[in-house]
């Protein structure tokens, strides 16, 4: 047991990295959405075109991590999933899919329980942030849609995550 | 030859002592010692090659037991004709306690007649004789039925040959697999790959009482759960359920179906029976409650859950509705699958980032681990409660995911064979 809690700190600490990247860097944080239009110029969050998907996708951040048999939201992932909710609201999409996932480490069916619960984690703090309920679908895909596959810690951190997807922008 | 006549008289000498030992397997918790077993070559006037053919199937069938081990007969001192008792004397000294003989013949009208018997080589007794007939093309059926009689004659457990494997057979990279429902007889032959619906099959159930497999499946983004009749080729989805259903299992009858739906994110345990479609609410907790399997008397049900922190198992009374956890080792418990036999029930065991299937008595006493790999996952029952099958995959990128069977005392670890990659695989009852 302490040899995994090791690695899921090593993995956490990989994790805070790989997240606070994706947010963007600088002044292209969050805080670029409560000045819209200020220094966006010509593009978006992240230097992408203002309202695209990619922008979602990549300037904001559209995946947010868990650990390891964890569904409650890291610090990190709730400013993620802040900056997601101010998105939405400023671009109304029709749609939004929260697709929840596991790492290969636990049993199929569990993994399914495991990966639907992080993404209603997800639905629920988008939804108090503010985003319409209906818009909002929710899917477990536990271990079946890995994004990364070896057998280390730094593979099976990507694995758990929630990626929300727009859809009918 | 001097050293074989010494020890013949040995065992002539003792032969009154022998001639009363049980020829049973003796099976103690952990401790088999296999009956040594002689196949004289099948005979055949009229079907030299069924007779090969069965000659080997037999050979293989109670070879993989783990509890036969059939000498090779290239040892045998003589190959006594069908019906010919054998001569203690040129048996004894290999160690072996029981021959068996089998003839097929087949006739103009297509049928194939198969004959077996099996001699006790302590007393030269027979102890079993029968005839199968059956049209030639099914002969692999009645070889594995003669398995299954000769089996059980020296076991005294019902056989397993004679019935299906159905599985997920997995094609493609890692990320994106291709997850097709396959079936195939116990020794691998007779290979399919069975229409389902969805595009990614998972843990498929046989029903234990007639040709029914629950199996969920994503289509698009619903998972569901399915019911594919396999003698009509029909499938139909299962409840009417608003959300994500999984984790299928057959109750004793194989007339209710438990799964699992999750609502709002949160799992509980269902139970629908099949022809009236009535649903009912077997758990509530805000922990996620999945993986139920049904004892035989349906009184009780085992399940997964996490509501005490961490995954463990836990049975439910049905009759007082008292849940109580039965699995206290270190590491995480799941897949609960309980024994037809009701002695035991066997789960994935996850600790220090590998997993193993292992047994416990149903009160959660005397737990056993009879594999452990990088990922050993889901077990499920031979009909008679004596064998596990479960899957394992490799690690990494390329690591290649295969079917395995174990007996339950985990001796004889075996790779069963299928064509490409496999896993979650499902054991059907003996076939009518």
């Amino acid at each position: 047991m302490r040899y995994l809690s090791k690695l899921s700190i090593i993995g956490m600490a990989i994790l805070l990295q790989a997240c606070a990247g994706m947010v963007g860097s600088g002044d292209e944080q969050p805080q670029a959405l409560n000045a819209p239009g200020s220094e966006v110029s010509g593009g978006g969050i992240g230097g992408f075109t203002a309202g695209s998907l990619q922008e979602f996708d990549e300037g904001v951040g559209g995946t947010v991590y868990f650990g390891l048999n964890e569904y409650n939201l890291t610090a990190e992932a709730e400013q993620i999933l802040r900056a997601q909710a101010q998105w939405l609201s400023r671009y109304n999409p029709s749609k939004i899919v929260i697709e929840g996932h596991a790492d290969e480490r636990g049993t199929r069916e569990y993994n399914l329980a495991l990966s639907v619960r992080r993404a209603n984690s997800v639905r629920d703090f988008l939804v108090a942030e503010g985003v319409a309920a209906d818009i909002i679908e929710t899917v477990g895909y536990g271990k079946e849609r890995p994004v990364s596959v070896c057998a280390e810690e730094r593979c099976y951190a990507q694995n758990r995550r929630s990626a929300s997807v727009i859809e009918g922008l | 030859m001097k050293t074989y006549q010494k020890i013949c008289l040995i065992f002539l000498l003792c032969l009154p002592l022998l001639a009363h030992a049980q020829l049973r397997v003796r099976v103690t918790e952990g401790q088999v010692k296999p009956i040594r077993l002689a196949l004289i070559e099948v005979s055949s006037q009229s079907a030299q090659g069924l007779a090969k053919g069965l000659d080997s199937l037999i050979r293989y069938d109670l070879n993989s037991s783990g509890l036969i081990d059939v000498l090779q007969p290239n040892s045998y001192l003589e190959n006594p004709a069908y019906g010919t008792p054998p001569t203690l004397a040129n048996w004894q000294p290999l160690g072996v306690e029981a021959v068996v003989q089998v003839n097929v013949e087949a006739n103009q009208t297509g049928q194939v007649d198969v004959r077996y018997m099996v001699w006790n080589a302590f007393n030269g007794r027979r102890m079993k004789e029968g005839r199968l007939a059956v049209a030639r093309d099914f002969w692999r059926r009645i070889g594995h039925r003669v398995s299954d009689r000769i089996y059980k004659e020296l076991t005294g457990e019902d056989g397993y040959f004679d019935s299906k494997i159905v599985y997920v057979a997995e094609t493609g990279p890692r990320r994106q697999r291709i997850k097709r429902l396959a079936i195939m007889d116990t020794d691998g032959e007779n290979h399919n790959i069975l229409r389902s619906r969805g595009d990614s099959v998972m843990t498929p159930r046989y029903s234990p009482v007639d040709q029914k497999v629950a199996y969920m499946a994503f289509e698009g983004r619903q998972l569901k759960v399915y019911v594919a009749d396999l003698t009509t080729g029909q499938t139909e989805p299962v409840g009417a359920f608003e959300g994500m259903t999984f984790a299928p299992r057959f109750d004793a009858t194989g007339q209710k179906l438990l799964l699992s739906y999750a609502q709002r994110g949160n799992t509980d345990i269902y139970e629908i029976d099949l022809r009236t479609k009535r649903q009912t609410r077997l758990t509530k907790h805000p922990g996620i409650d999945t993986s139920a399997s049904a004892s035989p008397d349906g009184q009780s049900l085992v399940f997964n859950s996490d509501r005490g922190g961490s995954q463990q198992l836990y049975v439910l009374n049905r009759g007082t509705g008292e849940i109580k956890r039965i699995s206290f080792g270190r590491g995480n418990y799941a897949t609960p699958v309980w024994s037809p036999r009701d002695d035991l029930i066997a789960f994935t065991k996850i600790i220090r980032g590998r997993f193993s299937i292992g047994v416990m008595r149903p009160d959660g006493s005397n737990e056993r681990i009879l594999s452990t790999s990088f990922l050993d996952e889901g077990p499920v029952w031979s009909p008679n409660g004596r064998v596990l099958m479960f899957y394992r995959q490799a690690p990494g990128e390329d690591g290649r995911a295969q079917l395995y069977s174990v007996d339950i005392t985990g001796r004889n670890l075996r790779q069963v064979p299928i064509p490409g990659e496999g896993s979650d695989p499902a054991w059907s009852p003996l076939l009518p």
